[in-house]
């Protein structure tokens, strides 16, 4: 019965790029491939570049378990973020919680099942970090087999501990959100709280990696003194110790089994209380009116924002675009040197251009409208029934889309605009070439949603995080707007400075043009293919 | 009030329905009954314009739902066989978006939706949010949101699925108001001693084909309706 639940998660979590429909041309598929093999290759090549600064010194110093054990709890860090909220969602939101519960399954199957599917995920986030940081240090120092074997079952038995941390503190904040009545507030704030440690992390990953190579020993102490578990793993892995692998192992399984039982105990609890919420007696009252277009788009905006999943997933974006211009106001010198990075002299004068242009790509990764169509789902019915054009339901999913950003892109350029004391028209910039891309991402994603829509999701969070339309839409926005502005930025600030503002303009039309394409086409088909779904 | 006119509509190899042709009037409930899977819901979707169809045509007051869909769907009002609304809106919000939709006055859904949560007993759940509704309370409100747009022609899948005794006797009720004041009611079920006391026509189909359709009397003459739909399954078995 268990590998039958499993087999059925695994079904569920791996349909989600698929169309409803399930029928794919080839071409889809070949996309779909070339974009996995596109964000996979550029992700381990950073991650490969970053730890081949560590190889061969930490080596050199006797230190390679420390090598292996920064790539663990890289990988570790990755994977926790990774699932620490896909664990609340997928666990206790799950649509067929209901259904499984009836049926002959135990809480402890139900939950294993699930969580099955969600280490999986979890692999694929270490393998990330840790096979690019393995086969450097194979290229650049070598490792014996046992140590390299070691290495990989590390690897595989570090998703227990992963999700045994994820489940606890997911488990944690289905708990305090089935008492409390601001879900979305507390949800954001957990979920701003790890973003700004991943990033405080991130930002300074070159200063951490110069401070393990300077104060190799001393750093190796202190890992190896707080964090045990990844010590036993660099040792396995460097030096092949089997004994340290066993601690290790031991290390993470037994408290993914301690929060199997634990979690087991309360599972039913946690997510038939989830529903028990105060009962607030309806008072009539003056109602207020609007047209159908404002209805919809309401509607639209109220689901987004009620959603912290969807929030955290598709408008990520639009909370670091404030982060980022505060940031350029109160860090200047860390944007300073980024910039001298790309071998710019003048810093001073791109830096605002530069900053732009971090803020035009901050709204090019918000995915709000990309899902919207399959975000129906089972209320697809509503909007084919009422007395509205098809191409107004599809222009409501856009306009929430830029309602949403808007705000955020007003505030950006508000922050920059005090504080930078910017020339007018760098402030019309950066409000206009955000507004542009979010334009663009707006209607495209409702465009590629209503050529590749899925309707029979099980969880919302898959629908938002891995559907198909969601990876095209940031595909697209990258390639069409992000690459090109940052290569043709670099050739003008080297060949013609001066001319970035020119430039700039020119780009905001662009977007403007190629969102008025793909809206003509989108409002051409909208009525048959709106009419089609189901 | 709506004329189905040779319908046929295909999934892929398989027919749902092939050439139906049915004539629902103005101040008639018809009932619609056939066992699972007989094309009763593809009927209905298409009659709503939900779905498009392969050959026939379908006239909602006189205007085909192919040509002028929005004019059709005006005049319609639609529930589904699961209520299945938006969990993130309250009851009340859920009514005020339909009536923003369907254009109903603010006079006049205040008005609407008091009387119709009150006869439905629901007017106090109208601020919980819909995720913690019921099955019965959800079908009692989509059947309120398709009452407060006084729709000529109401469609109705399955409507008395959920529903508690007196809320299945008040729908009953203002079915037969509907149709008193010129609309008419065209909804398919599986409780046929409902449709025997509740339906002026029906119409039994199977493997999307009609079997028989007319007045009461004419399809069940002295018998019951559920002995007439047994034998007439057992006929076309």
């Amino acid at each position: 019965m268990l590998k039958a639940l499993i087999k059925v998660r695994f079904i569920s979590l791996f349909k989600t790029m698929f169309t409803s429909s399930g029928k794919q041309k080839k071409y889809v598929k070949v996309l779909i491939a070339l974009l996995m093999v596109y964000g996979f290759g550029s992700i381990c090549v950073s991650v490969g570049i970053m730890f081949s600064s560590l190889a061969v010194p930490l080596s050199v110093s006797d230190l390679s378990w420390l090598y292996f054990a920064i790539a663990g709890i890289a990988g570790f860090c990755l994977a926790f973020i990774g699932s620490v909220f896909s664990a609340e969602t997928q666990l206790f939101e799950a649509k067929d919680n209901e259904l499984l519960l009836s049926m002959p399954f135990s809480a402890t199957q139900i939950l294993i099942a699930r969580m099955t599917a969600l280490m999986t995920l979890n692999v694929i986030f270490e393998v990330l970090m840790a096979v690019p940081a393995g086969v450097v240090y194979i290229m650049n120092v070598g490792i014996k087999p046992l140590g390299f074997i070691l290495f990989i079952l590390s690897l595989l038995s570090m998703s227990f501990l992963v999700m045994a941390l994820s489940c606890l503190l997911g488990w944690l904040l289905a708990f305090i959100l089935s008492k409390v009545k601001n879900r979305s507030f507390i949800m954001m704030f957990f979920y701003i709280l790890i973003m700004a440690g991943y990033f405080k992390v991130y930002g300074s990953i070159n200063k951490y990696i110069q401070a393990i190579i300077s104060n190799g020993d001393t750093i190796a102490a202190s890992i190896k003194k707080a964090l045990p578990v990844f010590y036993y793993l660099g040792d396995a892995s460097a030096n092949g110790n089997i004994l340290s692998f066993f601690k290790f192992l031991l290390i993470c399984v037994i408290p993914f089994v301690l929060v199997v039982f634990v979690l087991s105990r309360s599972y039913i609890s946690v997510m038939i209380n989830k529903k028990a919420r105060s009962h607030k007696a309806y008072k009539a009252g003056e109602l207020k009116t609007s047209g159908a277009f404002s209805a919809l788009l309401h509607k639209e905006i109220k689901f987004f924002l009620g959603r912290p999943m969807y929030i955290m997933n598709a408008g990520t974006g639009i909370i670091f675009m404030v982060v980022i211009a505060v940031g350029a106001v109160v860090k200047q010198d860390y944007f300073l040197t980024a910039i001298a990075g790309f071998g710019i002299p003048d810093t001073r004068f791109v830096y605002p251009y530069f900053v732009i242009g971090i803020l035009t790509m901050c709204v090019s990764m918000v995915f709000i409208s990309a899902p919207s169509i399959s975000l129906e789902g089972k209320n697809l019915w509503i909007v084919k029934s009422i007395p509205v054009p098809s191409a107004t339901v599809l222009k409501a999913k856009i306009a929430s889309h830029i309602v949403i950003c808007l705000p955020f892109i007003v505030v950006s350029s508000v922050i920059m605009a005090i504080f930078l004391r910017m020339r007018v028209d760098t402030l019309l910039l950066s409000f206009l070439l955000p507004l542009g891309v979010t334009v663009f991402c707006a209607v495209f994603g409702v465009f590629i949603n209503l050529k590749f829509p899925k309707f029979d999701w099980i969880n919302e969070v898959t629908v938002v995080k891995q559907s198909l339309s969601v990876m095209l839409t940031m595909l697209a926005s990258l390639i069409l707007i992000i690459m090109p502005l940052f290569v043709s930025s670099l050739i003008v600030i080297n060949l013609f400075s001066g001319y970035l503002p020119p430039l700039l303009f020119a780009f905001f039309v662009y977007t403007l043009i190629l969102s008025a394409v793909f809206y003509s086409v989108l409002m051409k088909k909208a009525e048959k293919r709106f009419f089609e779904l189901q | 009030m709506l004329k189905i006119e040779h319908l046929t509509k295909k999934y892929g190899d398989k027919t749902a329905v092939d050439d139906l042709s049915l004539h629902i009037a103005a101040g008639e409930i018809y009932g619609f009954i056939g066992p699972n899977g007989a094309g009763k819901t593809t009927t209905i979707k298409s009659a709503c314009g939900i779905i498009g169809f392969d050959s026939g045509e379908i006239y909602v007051d006189g205007i085909s739902i192919r040509e002028n869909p929005i004019e059709c769907k005006k005049k319609i009002a639609y529930i589904p066989d699961n209520p299945d609304l938006y969990d993130f809106l309250s009851g009340i919000k859920y009514l005020n978006f339909i009536a923003d939709v369907y254009g109903v006055s603010k006079d006049e859904r205040e008005t609407l939706i008091k009387k119709y949560g009150d006869m439905f007993s629901i007017t106090k759940d109208l601020a919980q949010p819909i995720s913690a509704y019921s099955h019965g309370m959800k079908q009692k409100l989509a059947l309120i949101s398709a009452l407060i747009h006084k729709p000529r022609l109401m469609i109705l899948d399955e409507p008395f699925v959920g529903l508690d005794p007196k809320a299945a006797f008040t729908i009953k009720q203002l079915m037969r108001e509907l149709c008193d004041d010129g609309g008419a009611i065209f909804f398919s079920t599986h409780v046929l001693e409902v449709a025997e006391k509740l339906c002026d026509k029906v119409a039994i189909i199977k493997d999307g084909k009609l079997i028989v359709s007319g007045t009461m009397e004419q399809v069940k003459g002295d018998e019951s309706l559920e002995s007439v739909f047994l034998e007439l399954e057992e006929d076309y078995a």
